[in-house]
């Protein structure tokens, strides 16, 4: 069994940095899971410390059921890709492959099996021979894969892989990956600070920020049920529309109080999600998929109301339009066909059965 | 970097009909004018007067006559000579050798530290090469001398006899060594541990997680990876080591019996010293072929390195 | 790229996992245990040079105590050099030669790095492997045919005759660190100057120049420790004191007769060698990247 468990791990450096402040994590086997934070959120480091390239501070990490934190890298039966390759430059690509099985004396009718198992799954089996040099920036990042599936280990570990890749190539190479694992179907944790990456490729997300989890969950649920404002804002891009407001307790409804007087209904059903919050300076979210141009005017809780976009940003299959509110720029995403133009009123309809309440002193979404 | 070599210089600045000053701004030209002081040098003071000394090792000691190939006839028949010829071969290629592995057990001793502390202890491990070789010779030459050896006296405490560090011809031989590799390892530390450091970190995490212990993480990655900046310090040192003049000269001065003279100090000692100009001319070419051959592979050595930057 | 990867300043892998604990301190004790052994062997010598400067000459004939330690500490020795005019001499002759040679060197050097690293012309790629392979033609291969050249000149015994020769010994290896320095200055930067009006000149001086300047020193170190430092040249072409640079005055002219005023020698020896362990000290890291440039930018 290939389950990953990390309890209470802490990560501090000399000086009393802590890196991760102690993050508790249950990985089922077979799962795909993708941490995911921006740049010093302690993704890299928890990864690290899973492969036992990091020494942990305090708490545990066990893998298959026993605690690894004593025992090194080599003895983990884990495999890593790195962000850079890291092949070996002066061996052949076969060999870079076969050099962890070469190391435990595997023999060689063995390795050749492997090797080319693994470069038939990867499609690389016409480059066995080349040194690194001599590949592409895919080409490389799929030996450095074939290396990690040759070992057959118990965890995949991944660390930003695609980062050094240019767009087009990144877009096909996460495909690669989720068939791999779809063939394969090793535990994986992978690392990346690209949440498109996270969404598509993940069983289940892990947001992190300044060392510590903010959620953890299947995308969907990331998406559509955020539980902190900085989970609402990191998932889904273009970001989350973040607009300063008041609730009010209106005639037996709760109203939501938008600047530039706006006034918008709470839907029915979630009235008493937010009574607390009453009279109180809250954060209104709403994503720009759901400001859109009136449509599904038969739908229940479709609120109206007129913006002056400032800049529109025609994207092809819909328009961005960035729309000045006071004290807060907010973005909606329109038909193209819809008639717009920066300066002159444009009536937006809010989907307000998507919309977020954040109460701004704890940052939870309510 | 690449444009051509006829590229002019913006038009505005010059007057119409002055080929003549077209033809001096012209890049090339000016390129061409910059490299003419070291032309001179290297024309001047390093292939004339190699050429010359081609031309003054076929002449007699006078100077008078060409004798074509007779100095060096001379030479090969002395046994003086012959033995110069295996003391120069003996000590230049045990001193690099020792130099070799002592450098690099220091250089991974180092790099083993934390890099803040490795600082102050590069500072202090270099001060032999920072010293002038002469001048840290005759600190040695006093630690060796007979009469007063403080070496001597420290082994004395651990009850070894004393050495005769210059008077024996093989003990003699073996203090140049010594006193040639306390003064060049440290170079060699600090080659090698530039090339440790330019190992990427990566490839050893990805070593040690495809089950590598340390050793295998040397051999197989440290290793090959520092492998040219390897042969090229150590062709490298052949060279200089080889060709070394100071340390004899200063510590035994090719003593007992010119039984630790090398190329050099012989070449010092007929030509300048005893005026037979013409065979010391030879006695210096006898270094030329070697030097040749090992100069070719630094060479190749340093342009595949250039190559395969990746 | 990932700015998570490149911000931690890690030092080797032996000192992350805690799984590697033993292993880790097993091999710190052994890097400590023989740095200190290198240490002192590296050390023993000027420091034992300096010890017998300190002492008087009784004291240095007193075979009866240890001779690693000083009882009467005097600074006599280090009087009397000062004080001799004949040792003076030799400073200043080493004085002048260096500081010429250098200004030479660096003037040759950097102008002809210059013109191969960044101004392609018939030729460069030869002449820039010729200065390499220049550099590796021993002082040692040519002192004798120059010992001829420069007796015919009529330099000889005179330190203008050094200055002459010393660059033989610095311009190679100075030209061939500037070209590297100067080549991996981006191109980009010479069009930028070239459209804002710059002539090569200008170039050179108020771009270039600032730009490769740890190059430069490091260049600069690199002759003024080869030339303080050079023992053949003088040696063959110089036998009057009044003209002998510190290396060979103190080799041969501190020897009176049968007798070394041992204590006078090391004085000496420790005096002439300070110049550039000073440089060393303040200039360290420039100074090791002048030796490592030679390969790393090769």
């Amino acid at each position: 069994m290939a389950q990953v468990s990390i309890r209470k791990v802490v990560k501090a450096y000399e000086g009393g940095v802590q890196a991760v402040k102690g993050i508790d994590l249950e990985i089922e086997d077979h799962e795909f899971v993708v941490l995911v934070g921006p740049s010093g959120c302690g993704k890299s480091t928890t990864l690290r410390m899973i492969a036992g390239l990091e020494e942990i501070t305090a708490g545990e990490i066990a893998i298959g059921g026993k605690v690894v934190n004593d025992i090194p890298p080599r003895d983990r039966d884990i495999a890593m890709v790195f962000q850079n390759y890291a092949l070996y430059p002066h061996m052949s690509v076969f060999e870079n492959m076969a050099f962890g099985l070469t190391l435990r004396k595997f023999p060689k009718e063995e390795i050749k099996r492997r090797v080319d198992n693994a470069a038939r799954i990867l499609d690389i089996t016409s480059l066995l021979e080349r040194k690194p040099k001599a590949l592409s920036g895919g080409q490389r990042q799929r030996v450095a894969m074939g290396r990690a599936i040759v070992r057959d280990p118990k965890v995949f570990l991944f660390d930003e892989p695609l980062s050094n890749l240019d767009a087009k190539l990144r877009v096909q190479m996460r495909t690669e990956i989720k068939k791999v694992h779809q063939t394969v179907k090793t535990t994986t944790v992978y690392v990346t600070h690209d949440q498109v990456e996270a969404m598509t490729l993940a069983d289940r997300v892990v947001v992190m920020n300044h060392g510590v989890i903010e959620q953890v969950g299947p995308p969907q649920e990331l998406y559509h049920r955020p539980a902190t404002r900085f989970v609402a804002g990191f998932i889904g891009s273009p970001a989350m529309n973040f607009i300063p407001a008041r609730v009010e307790n209106g005639s037996g409804a709760l109203r939501v109080n938008l600047p530039d007087g706006i006034v918008l209904n709470v839907p029915a059903d979630r009235t008493q999600r937010y009574a607390a919050m009453a009279g109180k300076d809250v954060l209104f979210g709403i994503r720009p998929e759901h400001l859109t141009e009136p449509k599904n005017l038969d739908r229940d809780n479709i609120a109206l109301f007129d913006l002056t976009p400032e800049v529109l940003e025609p994207m092809g299959m819909e328009t961005l339009v960035h729309l000045r509110m006071q004290g807060a720029e907010i973005c909606s995403r329109i038909d193209p066909t819809t008639p717009a133009e920066p300066g002159r009123k444009l009536r937006v309809a809010a989907d307000l059965n998507h919309m977020h309440i954040i109460d701004p002193v704890s940052g939870k979404v309510l | 970097m690449a444009e051509g070599t006829s590229l002019a210089l913006p038009r505005n600045d010059v007057p119409e009909g002055a080929s003549l000053k077209r033809f001096a701004r012209r890049r090339s030209t000016i390129a061409f004018l910059m490299t003419v002081p070291l032309m001179a040098v290297i024309g001047g003071l390093v292939i004339w007067p190699a050429a010359y000394a081609i031309w003054l090792s076929t002449l007699n000691r006078r100077m008078t006559q060409f004798i074509g190939l007779g100095n060096f006839e001379i030479l090969l028949d002395s046994e003086t000579f012959r033995m110069v010829i295996f003391q120069s071969i003996f000590f230049a290629v045990t001193a690099v050798i020792l130099k070799a592995l002592i450098g690099f057990w220091l250089a991974h001793m180092l790099h083993h530290l934390p890099t803040k502390g490795q600082r102050k202890w590069r500072g202090m491990l270099l001060v032999p090469w920072v010293i002038p070789p002469a001048l840290s010779t005759l600190g040695w030459w006093w630690m060796f001398e007979p009469s007063y050896s403080s070496i001597n006296w420290i082994l004395a405490i651990f009850a070894v006899p004393a050495v005769p560090w210059l008077g024996d011809p093989w003990w003699a031989r073996i203090s140049v060594i010594i006193v040639n590799v306390w003064y060049g390892a440290p170079f060699f530390m600090i080659m090698y541990l530039a090339a440790l450091k330019s190992v990427p970190e990566q490839l050893y995490e990805a070593a040690a997680i495809d089950g590598a212990t340390s050793w295998q993480r040397l051999r197989y990655v440290t290793l090959p990876m520092m492998r040219n900046i390897i042969s090229i310090t150590v062709l490298f040192s052949l060279i200089v080591t080889f060709a070394n003049y100071d340390i004899v000269r200063v510590l035994t001065n090719g003593g007992p019996r010119d039984l630790t003279h090398v190329f050099a100090s012989y070449a010092f000692q007929v030509g300048v010293l005893a005026g037979n100009i013409p065979r010391g001319a030879a006695v210096s070419l006898f270094m030329f072929p070697l030097l040749a051959v090992i100069a070719f592979f630094v060479l190749r050595g340093v342009n595949r390195r250039s190559r395969e930057e990746m | 790229m990932s700015a998570t990867t490149s911000n931690r300043a890690l030092p080797g892998i032996y000192h992350k996992a805690g799984s590697l604990r033993s292993e880790r301190r097993w091999a710190l004790w052994t890097a400590y245990i023989s740095l200190i052994i290198a240490a002192i062997v590296m050390l023993a010598p000027p420091v034992y040079m300096f010890m017998t400067s300190i002492k008087t000459s009784a004291e240095i004939a007193d075979l009866s105590g240890t001779p690693w330690w000083v009882r009467n500490p005097t600074l006599d020795n280090y009087r009397a050099l000062i004080t001799n005019p004949m040792f003076m001499g030799f400073m200043w002759n080493s004085v002048k030669v260096t500081v010429l040679v250098v200004a030479l060197s660096m003037f040759i050097s950097v102008l002809a790095a210059f013109a191969l690293a960044r101004m392609r012309f018939w030729g460069s790629q030869w002449l820039a492997t010729g200065v390499f392979l220049t550099y590796l033609v021993p002082d040692t291969l040519l002192f004798i045919p120059l010992y001829q050249i420069v007796g015919g000149l009529g330099l000889l015994n005179s330190t203008w005759g050094l200055v002459l020769v010393y660059p033989t010994l610095t311009v190679p290896f100075c030209t061939w660190i500037m070209i590297g320095y100067f080549a991996s200055i981006p191109k980009e930067l010479d069009e930028a100057a070239l459209i804002d009006g710059a002539n090569w000149t200008q170039m050179l001086t108020k771009i270039f120049i600032p730009v490769a300047l740890p190059g430069i020193i490091a260049a600069t170190i690199f002759a003024f420790t080869v030339s303080w430092a050079a023992f053949v040249y003088p040696t063959a072409f110089i036998t009057t004191p009044s003209e002998m640079p510190l290396t060979i005055g103190v080799v041969s002219q501190l020897i009176r007769g049968d007798t070394f005023a041992w204590g006078q020698l090391m004085a000496g020896a420790l005096l002439a060698a300070l110049p550039p362990v000073i440089v060393y000290v303040f200039l360290m890291d420039y100074y090791i990247a002048g030796l490592t440039a030679g390969a790393t930018k090769g």
